[in-house]
């Protein structure tokens, strides 16, 4: 799996916020910071979700299986919100 | 649209390259909703989002401002900045090309503006200007004419596209070689503007910024030398006082006595981008040429009183030229 380039990760007024520039116009979201931590971490690189529950491991200090639900969650998150690359 | 009071503090903070001042953090605390709906919607009309979205985002958190138009301001801010960045490197390898073909071309408007600024990427543009001299005018013309969607305008100058920006080369009719000849230059374009299709509000700040950042690099003895044989002294007597009552960058003013800017200021209001926004032009691409043509005829008449008061040589051209290009068709 692959994050989209065209998007920039954005701290403003207190908030972390996601902006989207692609074929489906501009989007902005609010994120968490677990969020911008994963988004940070791996855009621009190949990964897995379970490269995504051991990075929250390492620095979250959570145990894998919460990991492991969390990271899933967020890769469902990513692909409802057209945030992964296709094909 | 009106320039409301929040919308000119934020513009002028863009302008200088700095948070607003304390008494204007007031009179943006206090803003209420509908006050920060128009900040969204004049910058938008003015096409400035990206500078009024730079200095927004950041704004203490104790300012009040609707999510939606947070989140558009700063999405505004960004997709400038992307765009603004992109567009630089494209001049810059198409200046390379031509450059490594012998040539020297000149940029101009959008891209060298903006360089005045205190961030360059955030004055929006949508192509790119050239300019060559005689002797390299034609060299580039023929260069170019392998480019894509190459065309020839009947005033000689020329277009192509490179990925997918339009640029315009036109031959270079006046020396741009001396700070007082850019600022010239720009006031001259915005005259233009101002007597015609409308005048925004980011071409009056282009000529603000270009007198701040080449203070002390032009004479402005020399300018006004040059201002006077050009037939622009009202003219600029008028852009000065609009630029030092509300954008806060003082320039020096070639008029003796000092004179209210409003004849600008609803000029301004009016037109918007380039005047894009002014009454009536939304439709205009969907008219005859006849029907543009009248209506362009339309615009200089309603603005003739303001043309003859303050650019009188301009209109004067603008009406010979005119007339003689008619009587060429008819002829």
């Amino acid at each position: 799996m692959r994050l989209i380039d065209e998007a920039i990760l954005k701290e403003s007024r207190g908030k972390l916020i996601l902006l989207v520039f692609d074929k489906n116009g501009t989007r902005a979201m609010e994120v968490n910071e677990s969020f911008a931590f994963l988004w940070n971490k791996f855009s621009g690189t190949d990964f897995s979700t379970e490269d995504l529950a051991s990075a929250l491991v390492e620095e979250y200090g959570i145990d894998p299986e919460s990991a492991s639900v969390d990271a899933s969650s967020t890769i469902t998150i990513w692909k409802d919100s057209l945030l992964l690359k296709e094909g | 649209m009106r320039l409301s009071e929040e919308f000119m503090i934020l513009f002028r903070a863009a302008l200088l390259g700095g948070n607003p001042g304390e008494e204007d953090m007031k009179v943006l605390s206090s803003a209420g909703e509908e006050d920060w709906r128009k900040v969204a919607a004049i910058a938008r009309e003015q096409n400035v989002t990206g500078l009024v979205g730079d200095v927004v985002q950041g704004l203490p958190e104790t300012i009040n401002i609707p999510e939606d138009i947070f989140l558009y301001l700063l999405a505004e801010r960004e997709k400038t900045a992307l765009q603004g960045r992109r567009m630089a490197v494209l001049a810059a390898a198409i200046i390379q090309n031509l450059k490594d073909a012998g040539l020297n071309p000149i940029l101009m408007k959008g891209p060298a503006t903006a360089a005045f600024y205190p961030k360059p990427e955030l004055r929006s543009y949508g192509d790119i200007d050239l300019y060559f001299t005689k002797d390299e005018f034609e060299i580039a013309r023929d260069i170019a004419k392998s480019a894509d969607g190459f065309s020839l305008s009947g005033d000689g100058s020329f277009h192509f596209r490179k990925d997918g920006v339009d640029v315009d080369a036109q031959l270079l009719r006046f020396d741009v070689s001396s700070p007082d000849e850019v600022i010239l230059m720009l006031s001259a374009h915005a005259m233009r503007h101002a007597c015609g299709t409308g005048l925004g509000l980011r071409q009056v700040s282009d000529v603000a910024m270009a007198c701040k950042s080449l203070e002390g690099e032009y004479d402005p003895a020399r300018l006004e030398k040059a201002l006077k044989k050009a037939g622009m002294i009202k003219w600029q007597t008028l852009l000065a006082s609009f630029i030092n009552n509300r954008l806060g960058i003082q320039i020096p003013s070639p008029g003796k006595e000092k004179i209210p800017d409003t004849p600008l200021l609803k000029i301004v209001e009016e037109g918007g981008n380039f005047g894009h926004h002014a009454s009536g032009r939304g439709k205009a691409m969907e008219k005859s040429v006849a029907g543009r043509k009248l209506d362009t005829v339309k615009r200089l008449v309603r603005k003739l009183p303001f043309s003859l008061r303050y650019a009188p040589k301009e209109t004067l051209r603008t009406i010979v030229s005119l007339t003689v290009g008619n009587f060429k068709k008819n002829a």
